[in-house]
């Protein structure tokens, strides 16, 4: 037992705690951009607060991930169950063409057609589990096939058009704190229910894998499907059931997609999935199942939803951006890797 | 080379009405000022216009989208304004989300290729509540808001001549 606390306390900070590494990455990210805009207000000839860190700025970022973050939350349970899931991003395109044909054309009223949208995302997502969890088919092969799938029957839906809305779905982008201003800069402060429901959902799947069963049962197959079996862990149930609750959770975002860009059109959800998973594996959710958790995931979603915000106020091209996140995709994953490297390098050094 | 011509045409559109954008409620006070103060005042040197700040988003990544911003950014760079150049994927909440990112940075005025009509819409709301003049480049923007201007062409119109000149052909 000695022993084993030595073993842990002799191993690096990044090591010991789970979301050390992009927790570091999104402080230092967020100090950069910060000199930086200090610099460059200072070369203006006049030294401002940094934008980035005004409170809108920060209540903006929010609004922009909440959405992604709630299927990047969906994709850490399924990428911890040792599964992928490529097709989300067509999916919730498909979902929210569902639910604005029916509130807009087959004139089912905003909650039935809502229900319909997010049932329909939980039963495509347990067609698609069902054949991952009841066969040996590659989750990657699988998905990626529903995914051209989903793409095919929302644009058979739409006509290859956009189904406009006429604001029914207003109600979710409503200003909670209506009247608020930022007192740097004088404009006024938002908060959507949609973030709130990000921020309830984040608590509600963080409760589920850390305190329940089916979290850790989730876990257990994860690290070892047939040591999960062996334990007396039904794994074909528990993985279709992880899929359904990603449906769930794909549904809600698509939902609120819905509500945020007020109309049904294919590419709302298009590049979803890249984003979704990047937040997955920045936030310390390891691809090969087993390992992370949701506040990991939550600082990774923080981060990448923070790059191409941060380049807007450095007035840097978005081409930039895309350079950025791949190079702290890059950092973030091989970070915890590097450091015991970089340790002995300096310590090396200060021996000479 | 006649859409290329087109596009240039549509940034030197564009590039005059952003120019020729209302000045801020302080200046206007300024300008409403008694003219004999004016007069008795010692003639001044005109003191130099604060360099604009633009936020400029393309939908896509594509070769006319750039010439036109190219001709755009030619301009705006003689004026010594600066403009933020972002790209999107061809997706509606990239357009947005680009558009907030412009509201938050503190641009004078934002120029947009959107990507749909009703994402363009509910960007127009977002810079209206800001007071952030929006313009829009290429296509047609929605008529309910209005942006605060347009350079590009009418597509129903175009379709129309295209109609007709098929038409007397066959």
């Amino acid at each position: 037992m000695i022993e084993a606390k030595r073993s842990v306390a002799k191993q690096n900070w990044f090591k010991r705690h789970e979301n050390a590494t992009p927790l570091t990455v999104l402080v230092c990210f967020t100090v950069v951009i910060v000199i930086l805009q200090l610099i460059m207000s200072g070369e203006r000839g006049k030294v401002e607060f940094p934008s980035f860190i005004t409170p809108v700025n920060l209540l903006n970022i929010l609004m922009q991930v909440s959405v992604p973050g709630i299927v990047a939350i969906g994709m850490s349970m399924v990428i911890i169950m040792g599964g992928i899931d490529l097709s989300v991003g067509m999916l919730a395109s498909l979902v929210s063409i569902i639910t604005a044909l029916g509130i807009s054309v087959w004139k089912l009223g905003v909650l039935p057609s809502i229900l319909v949208g997010v049932a329909s995302s939980v039963v495509l997502e347990m067609l698609v589990g069902f054949v991952i969890s009841r066969t040996k088919v590659e989750p990657f092969i699988m998905t990626l096939g529903a995914m051209i799938a989903f793409q095919g029957i929302a644009l058979l839906l739409c006509n290859s058009r956009e189904v406009v809305m006429q604001g029914e779905l207003d109600f979710l982008k409503a200003n909670l704190i209506d009247g608020a201003i930022d007192p740097v800069n004088g404009l006024n402060l938002t908060i959507p229910p949609y973030v709130v429901i990000f921020l309830a959902i984040v608590i509600i799947i963080w409760a589920v894998m850390k305190f329940s069963r089916f979290g850790r049962r989730i876990y257990a197959i994860g690290c070892n499907p047939n040591a999960a079996y062996l334990a007396g862990v039904n794994v074909k149930n528990t993985k279709l059931l992880v899929y359904a609750v990603h449906g769930l959770l794909v549904g809600i975002g698509a939902v609120l997609l819905l509500a945020r860009i007020n109309v049904g059109i294919i590419t709302n959800g298009q590049n979803m999935e890249i984003d979704a998973i990047a937040m997955a594996v920045i936030g310390g959710i390891a691809m090969s199942g087993g390992k992370g958790n949701i506040w990991g995931t939550l600082i990774g979603i923080l981060l990448l939803g923070s790059i191409s915000n941060a380049m807007n106020m450095l007035r840097l091209p978005s081409e930039v951006s895309f350079v950025a996140k791949g190079v702290i995709i890059m950092v973030a994953v091989s970070a915890s890797y590097l450091s015991p490297s970089i340790k002995k390098l300096f310590s090396s050094a200060r021996n000479t | 080379m006649k859409k290329l011509l087109l596009f240039t045409l549509a940034a030197l559109m564009m590039l005059a009405s952003v120019a020729c954008t209302p000045a801020p409620a302080t200046t206007t006070t300024e300008a409403e000022a008694p003219a004999e103060t004016a007069a008795e005042a010692p003639v001044a040197e005109e003191p130099a216009a604060e360099p604009k700040l633009i936020g400029y988003y393309k939908d896509a990544a594509d070769d006319y989208y750039k010439a036109g911003y190219e001709v755009f950014a030619a301009l705006a760079q003689g004026e010594g304004w600066e403009i933020i150049d972002v790209v999107g994927q061809g997706t509606a909440p990239e357009q947005i989300a680009a558009i907030e990112n412009f509201i938050v940075t503190g641009v004078d005025a934002i120029v947009c290729v959107q990507n749909s009509p009703q994402a363009s819409a509910e960007c127009i709301e977002k810079a209206n509540a800001a007071g952030i003049p929006i313009f829009f480049a290429t296509h047609n923007p929605p008529s309910d808001p209005l942006p605060t201007g347009f350079a590009g062409y009418d597509w129903v119109q175009t379709g129309k001549y295209a109609g007709e000149s098929a038409s007397r052909m066959v």
